[in-house]
C-alpha cells in the first residue's frame, strides 16, 4: 500500500502521513475502513515501528484516523465545519438568485421563511 | 533488579591502540526497545565500539554495561540476554540449516525452538539446504537466527548489510524489524549505508574520528540539522555547540542542531562572515560531517 523513499528531504513519517491523506482524499480508503496495523506497515516496508506509530498518532490528531482501545485504527470521517459543507449549496443558490435579479434582502427573507416552515 | 531502561550503556569509553585514539569519551545509552544505527565510515571505530560493548576488549577507560552490569564482569543471566551477530559468518559450512540450528540450540538451556522455526519459515529458509549453498543474504539471516534463539533482549550486529545486494539487504532489514516488532528487542547495528539505517532505526549514533558527533532520535536530527556554509576574510578556527566543523581554504561548513535564525545572523555578524544555509538530507549530513 505505502511506498517510501529514503535519502529524501521528507522524513519517512511525513511520507506516510501524506500518503494516508491521499488515500483518504481519493477514496482509496473509505471512512470506517480498518487501516493496516503499525506492526504490519513496519514489517512490510522494513521501517521502524515507532515511525509508523508517530505518523498514525499525527493522523489521529488531524482526525483522519480514529483509534479505539485494543482495536485496529479506522479511517475517520472528514472533519468539515457546517459552513464548509454548505458552501457549495450557498454559492450555487446565490449565483442563481443573481441570475434572476433577486435582491439579497428578498433571498434572506425567503431563507428565513423556509427555515420557519412558512413556505417561500 | 537488573536495569532494563538502558539494556546497553556506554559511559566515558575511551580506547587507544598505542598512540592511536580509537574511541574518545563515548557515552551511548540505548533505550530499551530502540533500534540504533551506529553510522560511521570504515575505520571510524565502529567495530571497536561494539567489541567494547560486548566485553571483548580488556583495555580502555570507562565502562560498558549490559542490563546494569559492567559487561566484563556481567553475570551469566545478564550475558544470556545479549545476542551478537558477527560481520562474517563462515562456520558450519558443511551442515544443513536445521542441523546447524539444532547444534547451536543445544548449547542453550533457554533455546526457543518454536521461535526459531517461525522466523526460519517467515524468512523462507529451507532447513534441508547446506549452509554453503545459501546465498550471502540467507547466510546472514541464518547468523541472525542463531543469535536470537535464546531470546535475547539486546541484539548487537556488526555491519549486517555490508557485502549484500539490495534484495538481500532488504531481507535483513525486514528480519530485524520482525524481531524488534514481535519481541521488543533492543537492536544496535553498525553500518555505513545511510538509507538502510534511515529505514529501520529509531535512533542514530554517528561516529567519526573516535568521537560521537551525534546520538539521539533519527527524526530529530533530520528535522533540526542545518549546514551553515561560511565565507569571509577570516574563518573561525573552531566553533562551539556544533555537531561538526570543517574548514576548507575558501570556506567553512558547520553542522548545527536547532540554531535559530537570529543566532545564525548574530554569529555571522560577530565574525564578519557571509552565511548560506544548505538544506540537508540525512545522507548529506552524514557525508558532510564525516568527510
Amino acid at each position: 500500500m505505502f511506498s517510501i523513499q529514503t535519502s529524501s528531504d521528507v522524513p519517512i513519517y511525513l511520507q506516510l502521513i501524506r500518503q494516508v491523506e491521499e488515500f483518504v482524499m481519493t477514496g482509496v480508503w473509505q471512512p470506517g475502513d480498518a487501516v493496516p496495523s503499525v506492526r504490519q506497515v513496519a514489517q512490510d516496508l522494513a521501517i521502524n515501528p515507532m515511525t509508523v506509530s508517530k505518523a498514525y498518532a499525527r493522523l489521529e490528531s488531524m482526525g483522519l484516523l480514529r483509534g479505539q482501545k485494543g482495536k485496529r485504527m479506522t479511517v475517520g470521517f472528514a472533519q468539515h465545519t457546517p459552513r464548509e459543507l454548505l458552501a457549495p449549496a450557498v454559492l450555487e443558490l446565490v449565483a442563481e438568485a443573481q441570475r434572476l435579479d433577486v435582491t439579497p434582502t428578498e433571498l434572506t427573507a425567503w431563507l428565513v421563511a423556509a427555515w420557519e416552515n412558512r413556505g417561500v | 533488579m537488573l536495569n532494563t531502561r538502558y539494556p546497553l550503556d556506554l559511559r566515558g569509553v575511551s580506547v587507544a591502540f598505542g598512540e592511536k585514539v580509537v574511541l574518545d569519551d563515548i557515552n551511548l545509552p540505548l533505550l530499551a526497545g530502540s533500534v540504533t544505527g551506529l553510522l560511521g565510515r570504515n575505520g571510524s571505530g565502529k567495530s571497536t565500539l561494539l567489541k567494547h560493548a560486548l566485553g571483548l576488549l580488556p583495555h580502555g577507560q570507562g565502562t560498558s554495561s549490559i542490563f546494569g552490569e559492567v559487561v566484563a564482569m556481567a553475570s551469566p543471566q545478564a550475558r544470556g540476554r545479549l545476542g551478537y551477530v558477527p560481520q562474517t559468518f563462515d562456520a558450519f559450512q558443511h551442515l544443513h540449516v536445521q542441523a546447524c540450528l539444532d547444534l547451536v540450540g543445544g548449547f542453550y538451556k533457554t533455546w526457543d525452538r518454536s521461535l526459531v522455526n517461525r522466523f526460519r519459515d517467515a524468512w523462507c529458509m529451507d532447513p534441508t539446504m547446506r549452509v554453503d549453498a545459501l546465498s550471502e543474504g540467507q547466510q546472514q539471516l541464518l547468523s541472525i537466527l542463531l543469535a536470537i534463539g535464546h531470546r535475547p533482549e539486546l541484539l548487537i550486529l556488526d555491519e549486517p548489510m555490508a557485502a549484500l545486494d539490495p534484495v538481500a539487504r532488504r531481507d535483513i532489514l525486514k528480519g530485524l524489524i520482525d524481531i524488534n516488532v514481535e519481541r521488543g528487542t533492543t537492536i544496535l547495528l553498525s553500518s555505513h549505508i545511510v538509507s538502510d539505517v534511515e529505514r529501520i532505526a529509531s535512533h542514530l549514533a554517528i561516529l567519526h574520528d573516535a568521537q560521537l558527533l551525534y546520538h539521539g532520535e533519527l527524526d530529530e536530527l533530520r528535522a533540526s540539522v542545518q549546514c551553515l556554509y561560511l565565507q569571509g576574510p577570516v574563518l573561525p578556527k573552531q566553533m562551539a555547540d556544533v555537531l561538526a566543523y570543517r574548514i576548507s581554504p575558501d570556506h567553512a561548513q558547520a553542522w548545527t542542531l536547532d540554531w535559530s535564525q537570529q543566532r545564525i545572523e548574530a554569529f555571522a555578524q560577530d565574525h564578519n562572515l557571509r552565511v548560506h544555509i544548505k538544506p540537508q538530507s540525512l545522507e548529506d549530513a552524514f557525508i558532510g560531517m564525516t568527510t
